[in-house]
């Protein structure tokens, strides 16, 4: 009884680590998004409707935290840039053509809208 | 998932443990139609439990910003304190527990008290549920999948009511001092991670300035934003460029409250727990140290 026990419990913890490490569905196109002392740049990002966007962020000032989310419904996982790192986060462009914002920010300080154009 | 799935799986267990001294002892005077007043007092306490969920995803789904952030910081902060305090409550006092619940039921007995009898359970199993709610709550924002959040919670309490069961009707010894301590242990580098977490919201709530410098930078080989950083990031509160001070924070907490933990003493040596079904029934929650 012992056993089944911790054997039950053991299986549910290996089931949900398996998942938990599943496949994270980044990749694709590389675009270059830069951090800066008052602004964050670009503040337009080209793509085609359904794309994989690979967003490779450097916080190149000295504040800290810089992040950078999706704005308006615009899907996008949260990232925070420390001072003078880089992270990347993948991108799902919608399949519908049009413009969607990411807010690119230091809390209470800097605040730029990347518009993100998807074309038809 | 796995948060959600140790937190309930463990507090589960407490519940379930709760309940079966209460339903044993009933049985054993013979007193089993008063089951419906313990089942009462566990609706109610689970009412409860899900109404404090619900008010704090409500809560936090009207606030925004940096608010939000001040919000879900204090959140962790106030989880990890109720959660560190309840491990060493239920360690120090889990021997009288047993005791104190059937002296309680005797009274409710003796005097027709009803009423007092669906308390005594809402009370006692209120107290576990809103914890665990709490925890959940703390541990569910940086969460990358909802759905596999609740699949874990929901698969944590079924083992908890299997273990349950098991103890009511089944004949077997489970060896829950064991199971016990090696959960807190569990839920104590959980906790250390929601510090740290806790920490990274409130800086970002700009409640805090300065976390210090970042003495390295694991990102190239696990990032924050693949699925294995998030995990990590959740359960063990990973930051592949940590500042000094969430360092200090998470190292502090896993050394100063492990070690007095482990140093804690019991009210009396633990033995295991028997199934309700059997001559020796729980006697206490000792073994919960």
């Amino acid at each position: 009884m012992i056993a089944k026990f911790f054997a039950l419990a053991g299986a549910a913890a290996l089931i949900a680590l398996s998942v938990d490490c599943g496949s994270s569905g980044e990749g694709g196109r590389e675009v270059r998004i830069t951090q800066g002392q008052d602004e964050c740049t670009p503040k337009t990002i080209e793509a085609t409707p359904g794309e994989k966007l690979n967003l490779v962020v450097t916080n190149d000032s000295d504040k800290e935290p810089y992040e950078l989310e999706g704005e308006g419904g615009t899907k996008l996982e949260e990232i925070i840039v420390p001072e003078g790192k880089t992270r990347e986060v993948g991108f799902d462009v919608p399949e519908e053509a049009g413009s969607y914002e990411l807010k690119c920010y230091v809390p209470g300080d800097i605040e730029t809208i990347i518009e993100v154009e998807v074309a038809s | 998932m796995l948060f959600s799935l140790f937190v309930t799986a463990r507090e589960g267990l407490e519940i379930a443990l709760i309940i079966t001294i209460l339903l044993g002892y009933l049985r054993s005077i013979d007193q089993k139609a008063h089951f419906r007043e313990i089942w009462y007092g566990v609706a109610a306490a689970a009412a409860l439990s899900l109404a404090v969920g619900v008010g704090l995803e409500i809560a936090s789904s009207e606030l925004d910003g940096r608010v939000l952030e001040a919000f879900e910081g204090f959140t962790m902060l106030f989880a990890v304190v109720v959660l560190t305090w309840m491990l060493f409550w239920m360690k120090r006092n889990s021997a009288g527990i047993s005791k104190e619940f059937k002296h309680r039921i005797d009274v409710a007995l003796s005097r027709g008290s009803m009423a007092a009898l669906a308390l005594l359970a809402f009370s006692s199993v209120g107290r576990e549920g809103i914890e665990t709610t709490l925890f959940l709550f703390a541990g569910s924002t940086n969460q990358s999948s909802n759905a596999l959040f609740v699949t874990g919670g929901i698969l944590g309490f079924v083992i908890a009511v299997a273990a349950g069961v098991v103890l009511y009707y089944g004949s077997a010894k489970l060896p829950l001092k064991q199971f016990f301590l090696g959960s807190a242990i569990v839920l104590m580098v959980l906790a250390a991670g929601l510090l740290t977490n806790a920490l990274t919201e409130l800086h970002e709530a700009t409640l805090i300035r300065e976390l210090g410098s970042r003495p390295w930078d694991t990102e190239s080989f696990i990032s924050m934003t693949s699925t294995l950083g998030k995990f990590l990031h959740t359960v063990l509160g990973y930051d592949s460029a940590p500042a000094i001070s969430q360092i200090v924070l998470y190292w502090t907490y896993l050394v100063v409250v492990l070690g007095a933990y482990l140093l804690w003493p019991t009210a009396r040596s633990a033995r295991p727990v028997e199934s309700a079904a059997a001559p020796a029934k729980p006697e206490s929650l000792a073994e919960v140290g």
